[in-house]
């Protein structure tokens, strides 16, 4: 079947079978491999990408719940040459080791203070609580996170001035 | 002077190669960017799928495999079963310790998980969908799930087919002076004992385990891509498997997606897909599951802990005894003979 949805900004329109996975149909389909797969059940968090600026778990979603909606993986972060202010913050604050879990990891954090501009501590573990890391630990991805926050807040007031 | 000062320092950290200074990462630009390349990110031409059949007992005799209707599936080009990589020699490989391990099961199932089959497909999804179908007939026979019931008189002995192997003793070792010990307790003031147990536990890397597998026809030449702690030990064992030279096989290791010792051993997936890619003449994936991962990889711990320190009556520790029987699995797949942990182990 045909599914129609826009990726990282750009149309486009795919033929698949009904049952194909969304992280399959990203990965393979569009060959872009920034998303993982690390579990196949929505435990670990390493395939999220934002569907309508919302954080989902690709594995668990079939490729026709995509038609007409938009969807952001971590290929759509950096804009013309300008890294993202999350991708900023986690090369900043050592917020990743291994990097198989930092594409969800970055999405859920931009999606969280897109959001709430300003998290407390909590409220950052709170949103990364659906998404594993194995080797960092959580305390730099939090000032990761933190980082990417008060370098928004900094330019939304310069913008203002 | 305060500005010369810090100037100074920061000169002085540079030269001592960075001690004290923090330094910018060189993967992060690829990994932030979502430009890593890790295995299951390989693609070449031709590329086949490869899904594990996996027992669901921990002990049980194979009376048959019926892959029939799976090679019914268009899409499937090839189950294959024990009993051929028995026809090639390959139904048995050496592990990293001395010890041995089934690639795929043969006469009977060793533990709950292991190896039955694989299933060869154009897609990982027709793979998928053909492994569902491979039926197999098995006889259950006594399971044993813990050390003690593996040393009790007259236990099922689990690794029959080793020639000597009358017990389900894998490795017994010891360490240290027992009579300089001995002595130590006899004159102790005072005796501590614990008995505790250690849990299982698994490294569990966010990336699973998998390969690539790609053996040139014409050339002969293995490349095999894989997640590998340990690609020089894995080349060597590869050439005595595969009985080719070290310099006909290339291990090339990606980035890895956490190890943490799981990617240390050899796992029968890898030797499968490079014989399926060489009897196939095209290059083979397998990548793990999660399930795949946990059930069948290499864990650790699982001890159950005996120990003593003896204390004189100053309150200084002047002995400890440790016993600690080990569930290492159904096979010694680390180097558990050079582990420093104090202990006696069953299968």
């Amino acid at each position: 079947m045909k599914v129609t949805f826009e990726i990282n900004g750009a149309e486009k329109s795919v033929d698949v079978e009904p049952r194909t996975l969304v992280v399959d149909l990203i990965r393979t389909k569009l060959g872009m491999t920034g998303t993982h797969i690390g579990c196949d059940t929505s435990n670990c968090g390493a395939c999220t990408v934002l569907l309508d600026g919302r954080p989902v778990k690709s594995c668990t979603l079939l490729a026709p719940m995509l038609e007409g909606k938009k969807v952001t993986t971590v290929e759509g972060l950096a804009k013309g040459g300008k890294l993202d202010s999350i991708q900023v913050g986690f090369h900043e604050e050592h917020g990743l080791q291994c990097g198989f879990c930092t594409p969800g990891m970055m999405l859920v954090g931009k999606a969280l203070i897109e959001a709430n501009p300003h998290p407390t501590e909590d409220e950052i573990r709170w949103g990364i609580s659906g998404n594993i890391c194995r080797c960092t630990g959580y305390m730099n991805i939090v000032k990761a996170i933190q980082h990417a926050a008060a370098a928004n807040a900094t330019e939304n007031t310069a913008g203002v001035a | 002077m305060a500005v010369e000062t810090a100037e100074a320092t920061e000169a002085a950290r540079q030269a001592m190669g960075g001690i004290g200074v923090s330094l910018a990462r060189k993967e992060d630009a690829r990994f932030i960017h979502g430009q890593g390349h890790y295995v299951d990110d390989v693609v070449l031409p031709g590329m086949l799928h490869m899904v594990i059949v996996r027992s669901p007992h921990a002990h049980a005799r194979i009376k048959g495999i019926d892959s029939s209707a799976a090679m019914a599936i268009p899409g499937v080009i090839a189950v294959v079963t024990g009993e051929l990589l028995a026809q090639h020699n390959l139904a048995w490989m050496p592990t990293l310790s001395g010890d041995t391990q089934a690639v795929l099961a043969t006469d009977k199932v060793r533990f709950q998980g292991q190896e039955v089959a694989c299933v060869i497909a154009e897609t990982k999804y027709i793979a998928e969908d053909a492994a569902a179908l491979v039926s197999v007939d098995y006889e259950p026979l006594q399971a044993i799930t813990t050390p003690q019931q593996a040393i009790e008189p007259g236990a099922i002995v689990i690794r029959d087919e080793k020639e000597g192997q009358t017990d389900n003793k894998i490795y017994h070792w010891e360490a240290g002076d027992k009579d300089a010990t001995d002595a130590a307790f006899a004159r102790a003031a005072k005796v501590v004992s614990l008995e505790t147990f250690y849990p299982r536990c698994h490294p569990a890397p966010l990336e699973t385990c998998g390969c690539v597998a790609d053996l040139d026809p014409v050339t002969g030449n293995a490349t095999i891509y894989m997640t590998s702690q340990a690609p020089h030990a894995h080349r060597t064992l590869f050439a005595i498997v595969a009985g080719l030279p070290e310099e006909k096989i290339r291990i090339i290791s990606p980035d890895l997606g956490g190890g943490f010792g799981n990617k240390v051993p050899i796992y029968p997936g890898y030797v499968v897909a490079t014989a399926a890619s060489l009897l196939i003449g095209r290059p083979v994936k397998w990548i793990e599951d999660r399930t795949d991962n946990l059930i069948s990889t290499g864990f650790a711990r699982d001890y159950y802990m005996d120990g003593s320190v003896a204390i004189d009556d100053s309150g200084k520790f002047i002995g400890l005894r440790v016993n600690l029987p080990a569930t290492t699995g159904h096979s010694s797949r680390m180097r558990n003979r050079a582990s420093s942990r104090p202990a006696s182990s069953t299968s």
